[in-house]
């Protein structure tokens, strides 16, 4: 039947948005870790850059400080390489489709997924999901500039290494903002996914709000 | 629900339909039969046909006979037009996470 047919394609345009939001969620409890990750990898690449700093070791290319510096700057990218790749375990971890067996049957079918469904705890699952992934979001956006800023430090202190045989740190700041530049080039289509897609769970919890409601009235009338 | 001879304290939406469902396509079972067919339990069955004939849903016969009754079809039909009408309103984004 055509009606039977439009509520469970609606229905699992439903489910499959929850699946989405699990895997949201996935990203929202594995934050921490990957905080650890990222933090431990930029600790250890400032660390190293104080030690260098503290034994006054004069880089240059025949100086294995040049070496430890090259591989010092590599450190962040390896840790949000880490950090992404174990996000996209936990992401791709999440058992989702368990309801497609279910919707087959057809609607009285469809009604029980919507009835055992917990409106409560979905919305708050929503909301949840929406911070972590603004969360995750920022803190990607910062580990690249961090890497950014270490690999134009690094690519720049090389050239000047091997023509003028010195180093020539224009500073941190003029790094900073080139960075800043390039990644704003480089993600801005990201950025404004990710936002969109902030937006869309926003959304998604004011029309799910609405249906809850909504359906705790729905009967069989005489 | 305004009966106040609900089968449980809250109605199960999804129980009473699939009853109807399975009067629809099997048109007149016994309540054995419709328990299988259902899966519920004989007792949940028999508390649900109560409340369902009560509402002139469906009609018990002397032999024990489950008949799906006109009303019963009806507001079968209007809740599934009522679910569709507020579900087929809900608009979701695009959502794809990335990592």
């Amino acid at each position: 039947m055509i009606t039977d047919e439009r509520i469970t394609s609606k229905v699992s345009e439903l489910m499959e948005t929850l699946d989405h939001i699990k895997k949201y969620n996935a990203i929202a409890r594995s934050l921490k870790p990957f905080m650890l990750i990222i933090g431990g990898s930029i600790a250890t690449f400032l660390a190293l850059l104080t030690i260098f700093d503290i034994y006054g070791l004069e880089p240059g290319p025949n100086n294995p400080t040049f070496v430890g510096g090259f591989l010092a700057s590599l450190i962040p990218l390896v840790g949000l390489a880490c950090g992404m790749l174990y996000m996209r375990k936990q992401v791709n971890a999440v058992k989702v489709g368990d309801w497609r067996p279910e919707i087959s049957k057809g609607f009285a079918s469809t009604l029980k997924l919507l009835g055992e469904l917990d409106w409560e705890k979905t919305l708050e699952d929503i909301s949840m999901a929406r911070f972590g992934y603004a969360i995750y979001s920022l803190l990607k956006a910062g580990t690249c500039l961090v890497v950014s800023v270490a690999a134009f430090e690094l690519a720049w202190n090389s050239l000047t290494l091997i023509f003028l045989h010195k180093s020539v740190l224009p500073g941190a700041f003029f790094w900073g903002f080139i960075a800043v530049l390039v990644v704003v080039f480089v993600l801005g289509k990201d950025f404004l996914r990710r936002y969109r897609e902030l937006r869309a769970l926003d959304m998604l919890v004011w029309e799910l709000r609405w249906f809850s409601v909504e359906f705790e009235k729905a009967e069989f009338q005489t | 629900m305004s009966s106040s001879k609900k089968p449980n304290s809250k109605l199960d939406l999804y129980v009473i339909a699939r009853i109807i469902e399975a009067l629809k396509e099997k048109k007149n079972l016994n309540r054995t039969a419709l328990a299988t067919v259902t899966g519920l339990s004989y007792d949940r069955l028999v508390r649900y046909l109560s409340w369902m004939s009560e509402q002139g849903f469906v009609i018990l016969d002397t032999e024990g006979i489950v008949h799906l009754t006109e009303e019963g079809r009806h507001a079968y039909e209007q809740l599934v037009q009522w679910i569709l009408k507020h579900i087929g309103q809900l608009k979701f984004g695009r959502l794809e996470p990335r990592t």
